[in-house]
């Protein structure tokens, strides 16, 4: 049952893999990455929906990854609440970061909005179903993949893709940061984003 | 006077471990709320002419003490367990944030930023070596 959901998975990463390069060769004008990723999407925080269309006022930074995550997870988050501190309060509150669990498994929604306030106190947490989730780390480009640790105690740990994708105003992907980008171009990114 | 030697023996070594093996710029992360993982991080450095095994670490206060390290797999980070982090004589290895890590794992306890937590090194010829590190947070 796990070896056959294991290989399903894998199955999935490669005809994503090869969906995108057909598509990439087929598009032969260079486009921006927000013309083909991103879009709107809903997730369950512990009180309600959270609706990207309902965002329209504001720039959101989403970031996916699990709560039990030791050590990459915290690391963005707590440069990207940070970040977000310092910066002027009429700037800061046009912003809203969002994190998004992809191991509902062990991630509750309770567990989540505490989690995500210890990094910055707008910060709003959630996750979904895995069908969803599945479907909305694909919209976004995102991967993430069960890791099962044999010989530790962790049990099993979530490999993922550590970026932070900035949605302007608009609801388009405006830009991705790589883990490494956050520290020294977050705060330029969002001072292009947002009015004074 | 067997037991007393064994205690004088147990004390040489001990200090004979916490000499061949100095530990610097250490410390441990605070825990999120409801969190019971965290990463210590640390610079160990080899002062003997023989390498150095670390098998990972324990202390009642945590399930498992683990070394672990990331690596950047299909764009993905993924973490693995490190069973042996072998230390070669003379050499210092650093674990950073991204990098390797001594991962806590089932902590019983939150770690509070201020605080220190002790526990012990443990080495494969099966020698240990207690360490007490500050919490730190991240989050300013």
């Amino acid at each position: 049952m796990k070896s056959s959901k294991i290989f399903t998975f894998f199955v999935l990463i490669i005809a994503m893999f090869l969906g995108v390069f057909s598509y990439l060769n087929f598009n032969k004008t260079p486009a921006s990455i927000g013309d083909q990723l991103g879009g709107d999407f809903s997730v369950t925080l512990e009180d309600g929906q959270f609706k990207l269309e309902d965002y329209r006022d504001k720039v959101v930074l989403l970031y996916f990854g699990y709560a039990s995550c030791p050590d990459v997870c915290p690391t963005a988050l707590a440069l990207t609440g940070n970040i977000l501190k310092k910066l002027p309060q009429a700037i800061a509150a046009q912003i809203q970061p969002l994190f998004i669990s992809v191991d509902p498994d062990r991630d509750d929604l309770k567990k989540l909005t505490l989690y995500g306030h210890y990094f910055h106190p707008n910060m709003l947490a959630g996750t979904d179903t895995k069908e969803k989730l599945d479907k909305l780390v694909r919209k976004y480009g995102a991967f993430y993949s069960i890791n099962n640790q044999e010989n530790s105690a962790m049990g099993y740990s979530v490999d993922h893709t550590s970026r932070l994708y900035i949605i302007d105003k608009n609801g388009k992907l405006a830009d991705t940061l790589s883990h490494a980008d956050i520290q020294p171009n977050l705060a330029n990114k969002l001072l292009l984003l947002t009015e004074k | 006077m067997k037991s007393i030697l064994c205690i004088l023996l147990s004390f040489f070594c001990q200090n004979l471990s916490a000499q061949q093996l100095t530990i610097n710029e250490g410390y441990l992360r605070a825990t999120p709320p409801g969190q019971m993982m965290s990463s210590a991080f640390m610079k160990l450095t080899n002062n003997s002419d023989q390498t150095i095994i670390i098998t990972g670490g324990e202390s009642s206060k945590v399930k498992a003490i683990e070394i672990h390290n990331h690596a950047m797999r299909d764009g993905m980070m993924s973490m693995e367990h490190i069973p042996q982090l072998r230390i070669a004589a003379g050499k210092s290895i650093t674990m950073a944030p991204g990098g390797l890590n001594f991962m806590f794992i089932g902590l019983h306890k939150a770690l509070v930023a201020g605080e220190t937590f002790s526990f012990d090194l443990v080495f494969e010829n099966g020698e240990r070596q207690s360490l007490t590190l500050p919490i730190k947070s991240i989050v300013n």
